[in-house]
């Protein structure tokens, strides 16, 4: 896709000089937390907004077309094709045992061997939250100003869609 | 049983009786003249026999004093035949004797009465006595004849004693069988008469029964009869006092059970014509009353009737006078209704430009209803292009997701990388949120043009009516036109009826004044009809007091 020329049509000069402006004053401004944040990516699960570590992401897509595989465990919907190569996609509802409405996106994760993608319903964008040191869990409740999700912890869930014969292989 | 039969079963009982006497009474009678000719018969030949031996010993008695003259004279053939003669005599007599002996033997077996039987024995006796006095005779007579052989004469005078007498004994013998004889007719005669009074006797007491059967039998037929007769006699004469409400018993089958069953269904009759009877008197009651009421109101309105009739007079002299103002008020009426006929011309041309004027606007929304449909087809294209934007808000959404994804992945040089994917993110969502109210709008929009293109044929659909009244109110001012012209020659009719309709009026006037006359008369008629319906309400309840004679 070029570059969308409805954008700049309605802009004069100055227009984009303060866009510019306000972007440099958002960059230069110091982290309001002293803690150490995180930058979650935020998805709706069965009416529930979950997050994930954007870090271990590696790309989101549409649904594509899904290949079913027999005697399949029932946490793997089956294979999908992502720019030329082939990917497991698990239903992360069944995973964490939620009630999907019918999953529309697919989440691609960082890890090569297998190639790991989650299902979910609505992506709904990136968030930044306060970050804490407690024991890691397969799913945590963070808060962010008034707003609550569920953090989804990458390592114990690849753990868990994994079998261990899986992983070495 | 009926009563002729009963009366059949009387007349038999009485004729069986007295049958029965009469055969007794022949038969008694046919038993007395047995008896008598029983009697007769032996007592006659007793007699005969007896006379028969009288007669021989006459002869005997005769031949022998020949003899004894023949002997005493020397008359040898006299002697001998003198001799011959006595015995001859002699043997008859002994014959006579015994048969008769024997007779009255067999008499005495089979007598009619004890007494006549004892006579018969005697008689036996008796004849049994004199048979052994003649043998005796006889002996002595042989031994005269030997003496008189010898011409002993001596001897012969010696034993003439001895003859007489013994003669003279016989003769007594069959003197007292006579005496008995006569005794036996005697007693006869008493037997004769015992067996008639025996039977006058018997036959009478038969008679008595008879007599006495007959009257127990008329008096058992009588009050077979007479009694259920009295119970209807005394039925029927209540039923002449009036009263309807009793029955008679009506058992058994025969004629008298018929006459009372006959009887009560007579009553029941004469109780449904004295009910009805009833019913009707009390109805002509009132319905005389009702002529009554009626005959005295019809009289008030005979009164009424005259008033009227007064008035009407009156009327039909304003009637007369509205007549002339008629007149004037339809020529005037008919002077407008030529003014409504040139009206209606114009109407006419009028109606005709609203037609043409229907059609132009029908024609004009018939192209509106075309151009609608067009508009329809192009917001259905804008649909169309409103799901592509939608697609591409979407497809730029994840976009911005990926960048800002990258943009994490470079770290600390992607920073300003990231803030231009979360302005992109922003935007895909503003022109998502956009799409969503275009498509809104447009789905209003739709709504909109289905109403109007429904608006529209009912436009057209008004028209078309519109021209079909106006249609009918060009031929409503034609047919008006028609109608003022048919208005003022009706008119013209008018005036002309009302001038004779004022002729009329001076007829009914005198017609009025008959009718007058006519109603006085009505009034004394109804007086009159008042009188009489007055004298029937008294012939009605005299009417209703005699049917209350009969009792239900």
């Amino acid at each position: 896709m070029s570059a969308p020329p409805i954008v700049a049509d309605g802009l004069d000069a100055d227009a984009i000089a303060a866009i510019l402006l306000a972007r440099q004053r958002a960059l230069s401004r110091p982290p309001a937390d002293e803690r150490a944040q995180e930058t979650l990516l935020a998805f709706d699960l069965g009416g529930v907004t979950h997050g994930l570590p954007i870090d271990c992401v590696r790309s989101v897509a549409p649904l594509p077309k899904v290949t079913r595989l027999p005697h399949a465990p029932p946490a793997l919907l089956g294979l999908v094709a992502w720019r030329g190569t082939v990917v497991n996609l698990f239903a992360l509802a069944q995973v964490l045992d939620r009630d999907s409405s019918g999953p529309a996106a697919m989440i691609v994760l960082r890890h090569d061997t297998p190639r790991i993608a989650l299902a979910v319903d609505t992506l709904a964008g990136v968030v930044t939250v306060p970050q804490d040191d407690t024991p890691p869990t397969l799913t945590r409740l963070v808060a962010e100003g008034d707003a609550r999700l569920t953090r989804v912890d990458p390592a114990l869930l690849i753990e868990t869609l994994l079998p261990s014969r899986l992983q070495e292989g | 049983m009926s009563v002729s039969t009963r009366i059949a079963a009387g007349f038999a009982a009485l004729t069986a009786i007295l049958l029965a006497l009469g055969v007794y009474a022949l038969v008694q009678i046919g038993d007395v003249r047995t008896t008598v000719d029983l009697i007769v018969e032996r007592d006659l030949a007793s007699m005969e026999a007896l006379n028969r031996i009288d007669h021989a010993l006459s002869r005997k008695v005769e031949q022998r004093s020949a003899l004894v003259q023949s002997f005493l004279t020397g008359n040898n053939a006299g002697v001998r035949e003198a001799t011959t003669g006595w015995r001859a005599a002699i043997d008859e007599a002994q014959r006579g004797i015994a048969e008769q002996e024997r007779a009255a033997e067999a008499y005495r077996a089979n007598s009619v009465t004890g007494t006549r039987s004892e006579l018969w024995a005697r008689m036996v006796r008796q004849l049994a006595d004199a048979e052994r006095a003649l043998a005796q005779t006889r002996a002595d007579v042989e031994t005269q004849l030997a003496a008189v052989n010898n011409n002993d004469r001596a001897a012969v005078l010696a034993i003439e004693a001895d003859i007489v007498r013994d003669h003279a004994g016989t003769v007594a013998r069959v003197s007292q069988a006579r005496e008995t004889l006569n005794v036996a007719i005697e007693k006869g005669r008493d037997a004769t008469r015992d067996v008639y009074n025996a039977s006058r006797l018997s036959i009478i007491l038969g008679l008595f029964v008879a007599i006495a059967i007959a009257i127990g039998v008329a008096v058992t037929t009588r009050r077979s009869i007479v009694r259920p007769l009295d119970s209807f006699m005394g039925f029927v004469g209540r039923i002449g006092e009036g009263d309807l409400s009793t029955t008679t018993d009506a058992t058994g089958n025969d004629e008298l059970g018929r006459l009372g069953r006959t009887l009560n269904d007579m009553v029941g009759g004469l109780r449904t014509i004295a009910t009805q009877n009833r019913a009707a008197t009390n109805d002509l009651n009132a319905a005389t009353t009702e002529i009554r009421a009626s005959t005295q109101e019809q009289a008030a309105s005979v009164e009424e009737q005259l008033a009227a009739v007064q008035e009407t007079a009156a009327t039909v002299d304003e009637i007369t006078h509205s007549g002339a103002q008629i007149t004037r008020r339809a020529q005037e009426v008919i002077a407008q209704a030529q003014a409504t006929a040139q009206v209606s011309d114009a109407g006419l041309s009028a109606v005709g430009d609203t037609a043409r004027a229907m059609d132009a606007i029908r024609e004009q929304a018939e192209a509106v209803a075309t151009n609608i449909v067009a508009l329809s087809e192009k917001t259905q294209a804008i649909g169309d292009i409103i799901a592509t934007v939608n697609d591409v808000s979407e497809r730029s959404h994840l976009l911005a997701l990926n960048a800002s994804i990258e943009a994490a992945a470079a770290g600390e040089q992607g920073r300003s990388f990231a803030i231009v994917a979360s302005e992109m993110k922003l935007l895909a969502d503003q022109a998502k949120g956009a799409t969503r109210n275009v498509r809104s709008i447009l789905g209003d929009i739709q709504r909109g043009i289905n109403s109007s293109v429904m608006l529209t044929e009912e436009a057209v659909k008004r028209v078309a009516s519109g021209k079909e009244r106006t249609d009918a109110g060009h031929a409503a001012i034609e047919e008006l036109a028609a109608r003022v012209q048919e208005n003022v020659q009706t008119f013209q009719q008018i005036v002309a009826s009302t001038n004779q309709q004022q002729i009329g009026i001076e007829q009914v006037t005198i017609a009025l004044q008959n009718i007058r006359e006519a109603s006085q008369q009505t009034a004394s008629s109804t007086r009159q009809l008042d009188q009489a319906a007055s004298d029937l309400g008294e012939l009605s309840r005299a009417l209703v007091g005699l049917t209350e004679r009969y009792r239900l």
